[in-house]
């Protein structure tokens, strides 16, 4: 197995938390959310986010709404709905959990 | 220089170079694909398109027409349908597709067509092989060139990349066949030893089934060379076909003289000009040549499409070719029913010669010869020599001679009178031209003394054409009367002789007396 496989896994199981992160601290459209996701090189192309963002609408946890773009065709503007806050709370619970027991399998070994 | 097509993408038109939008409709249509027929798909492929317009319409800040570059760049950016489908990890590669290899035109590459460049691709060698084929057979009395349009107009353009990918793909080679069946036999294998069987009944069933599933797969694949050496056969033969169609029809001293060189026959369009009432052979042999050419054509051709499975744009070739096929059909019938038409009356001139009054003396026992034939090829220095039916048709410096053999019968007289009759038949439209056509048979016969000398061909003038001409020559003979029958005569005489039970060859050399029970040999 690779390791940029492995990586890539790492990444792709925690992206759903990453984007509704950013969307809790504000509304953002999808060039927003793949700039910062990308910064941070969570993902390597952009494509990967549109599938999430549907079946992340979908289940509720996100809307969005058309604003007007300074140039170019509209853009469409994700917000976190209520029910998306909720989850988010609840992925990075178990996020931190994550990390702790992580931490303390590294730490015993 | 490029062609362009407008495109809406995302909502907004775009005008974008042919190239770049076949790339990119194939990426949208391979994400559609990977992605599925949910309404969640529609809504992420509706928001990767309106991102690439966006991206787009960024990148076109200075230019006017979306290029390949630009769309490269954005699928970089946006990922391959995999990535973005997130069904595969990336050590388990998507099942590539098997590649069926088609035979296209090559257009990268191409001289004339591309015909040779795509050829070179289907069998994974470089063009120039294929080309100096070409040039070669070119020679072969322009085969190549046959050849070559043939497949120009039967195989498509690879201009799309799907088409490209089909035209690279894995070449068909017996090796491959070959390969292709071990596959078939180790997958069985394994398929066998994975079952996992419940019960012995249940194992056998499944090592029967798996059996049946291996023949099935082992024929398919005999068929599959089955059909390359049937298509082969196909198209040799054919071609073969084609050609010795198109020397018979149309370069008929060619082909004779392949087969005797000391005659230089006629084609068939020659022949039927001088034998039929027709302006031109072209309304006989043209239709002729289409009627049999045509399926030919569409048999070497499926020969081709047996062999090289391609994609054919077949359609309207296929609609067009039935048109000139049932057009040429009705040419050939109609100027056969007006050569028809032409031959419905039969009408005979007969003219009667009394012997009695020419014999010298009275009683003498009439002789009766023939000449010898005036027409043999090598005596005379003859064009060429073509024989129809009992008609012969010959050349003699450029002149077309038809001529015919009389048949000559012996009958008992109603009278005392010894005369010889001929009799002119003919075929015509009209009993006046049938009977006009009938007189102008040109036939000679000398009475001198006793002994009768009959021409054993009779000829039509010159430019006459063929009306079914024959002509019997009639000997009435009263009882008790001889005459002496010479053996020139022997390919004369015909063989239902009314009033003698002998064959000519019995016949000739003797002498015959009429009696009351027919002809019988005077001793």
């Amino acid at each position: 197995m690779e390791i940029e496989n492995a990586k890539a896994q790492m990444r792709k199981g925690v992206l759903e938390l990453c984007i509704l992160s950013v969307l809790s601290r504000g509304d953002a459209y999808a060039n927003d959310l793949i700039n910062k996701l990308k910064e941070s090189q969570m993902i390597v192309v952009e494509g990967t986010l549109y599938p999430l963002l549907t079946r992340q609408k979908n289940a509720g946890l996100l809307t969005y709404r058309w604003e007007e773009s300074p140039q170019g065709p509209p853009r469409k503007y994700y917000t976190i709905t209520e029910l998306g806050r909720t989850y988010l709370e609840d992925l990075l619970k178990s996020w931190d959990e994550l990390v702790e027991t992580v931490g303390s399998i590294r730490n015993n070994s | 220089m490029k062609k362009t097509v407008k495109a809406n993408i995302g909502g907004f038109s775009y005008s974008i170079d042919e190239d770049a939008y076949n790339i990119l409709s194939n990426y949208l249509n391979e994400l559609r694909i990977r992605l599925g027929n949910g309404a969640d798909a529609a809504e992420t492929i509706k928001d990767i398109e309106e991102r690439i317009s966006e991206l787009l319409s960024s990148k076109l800040a200075q230019q006017e027409v979306v290029t390949i570059e630009m769309v490269n760049d954005i699928i970089t950016q946006l990922g391959n349908p995999d990535e973005i489908s997130g069904n595969t990890s990336e050590t388990t590669r998507p099942h590539e597709r098997k590649i069926n290899k088609r035979l296209y035109r090559n257009p990268e590459g191409s001289i004339i067509a591309g015909v040779c460049s795509g050829l070179a691709e289907y069998f994974s060698v470089d063009p120039i092989v294929i080309r100096l084929i070409f040039i070669l057979l070119l020679f072969l009395k322009g085969f190549g060139l046959i050849l070559y349009i043939v497949l120009w107009v039967a195989t498509p353009k690879a201009l799309t990349p799907k088409q490209k990918l089909e035209m690279k793909g894995e070449p068909v080679t017996l090796s491959n066949i070959e390969k292709s069946i071990t596959e078939e036999i180790n997958m069985v294998a394994n398929n066998i030893k994975k079952a996992d069987p419940k019960n012995f009944i249940e194992k056998f069933m499944s090592f029967i089934g798996q059996i049946a599933y291996w023949i099935l797969k082992a024929i398919l694949v005999v068929f599959k060379v089955f059909a390359i050496i049937i298509g082969v056969v196909i198209i040799t033969t054919m071609l073969f076909v084609f050609l010795i169609l198109i020397g018979v029809l149309f370069f008929g001293n060619v082909v004779f003289s392949w087969f005797s060189p000391e005659i230089s026959g006629f084609s068939i369009g020659e022949f039927i000009t001088s034998m039929f009432d027709i302006s031109s052979s072209i309304w006989v042999t043209v239709p002729i040549f289409l009627i049999l050419a045509i399926p030919v054509i569409a048999l070497i051709y499926a020969g081709f499409r047996i062999i090289f499975r391609f994609k054919a744009r077949d359609g309207i070739i296929g609609i067009v070719a039935a048109i000139v096929w049932v057009a040429a059909v009705v040419t050939l019938a109609v100027t056969v029913f007006l050569q028809a038409r032409s031959l419905t009356i039969r009408e005979k001139v007969t003219e009667t010669v009394n012997l009695s009054e020419q014999i010298v003396p009275a009683d003498k026992v009439i002789t009766l010869k023939a000449l010898e034939s005036n027409l043999d090829t090598s005596a005379l220095n003859l064009d060429s020599k073509y024989v129809f039916f009992d008609l012969t048709l010959t050349t003699r410096n450029g002149v077309n001679l038809i001529s015919g053999k009389p048949e000559f019968v012996i009958e008992k007289s109603k009278d005392d009178l010894i005369t010889l009759t001929v009799i002119k038949n003919a075929r015509g439209a009209s009993k006046i031209l049938a009977k006009q056509t009938a007189s102008e048979i040109i036939y000679k016969y000398t009475i001198q003394d006793s002994i009768i000398v009959l021409d054993p061909i009779f000829t039509l003038p010159v430019n006459t054409k063929w009306k079914n001409q024959d002509i019997t020559l009639v000997l009435n003979l009263p009882e008790g009367k001889s005459v002496y029958l010479d053996s020139s005569l022997i390919d004369l005489l015909d063989y239902n002789q009314p009033f003698s039970n002998y064959w000519p060859d019995e016949m000739v050399g003797k002498s015959w007396t009429m009696t009351k029970n027919g002809l019988r040999e005077k001793r």
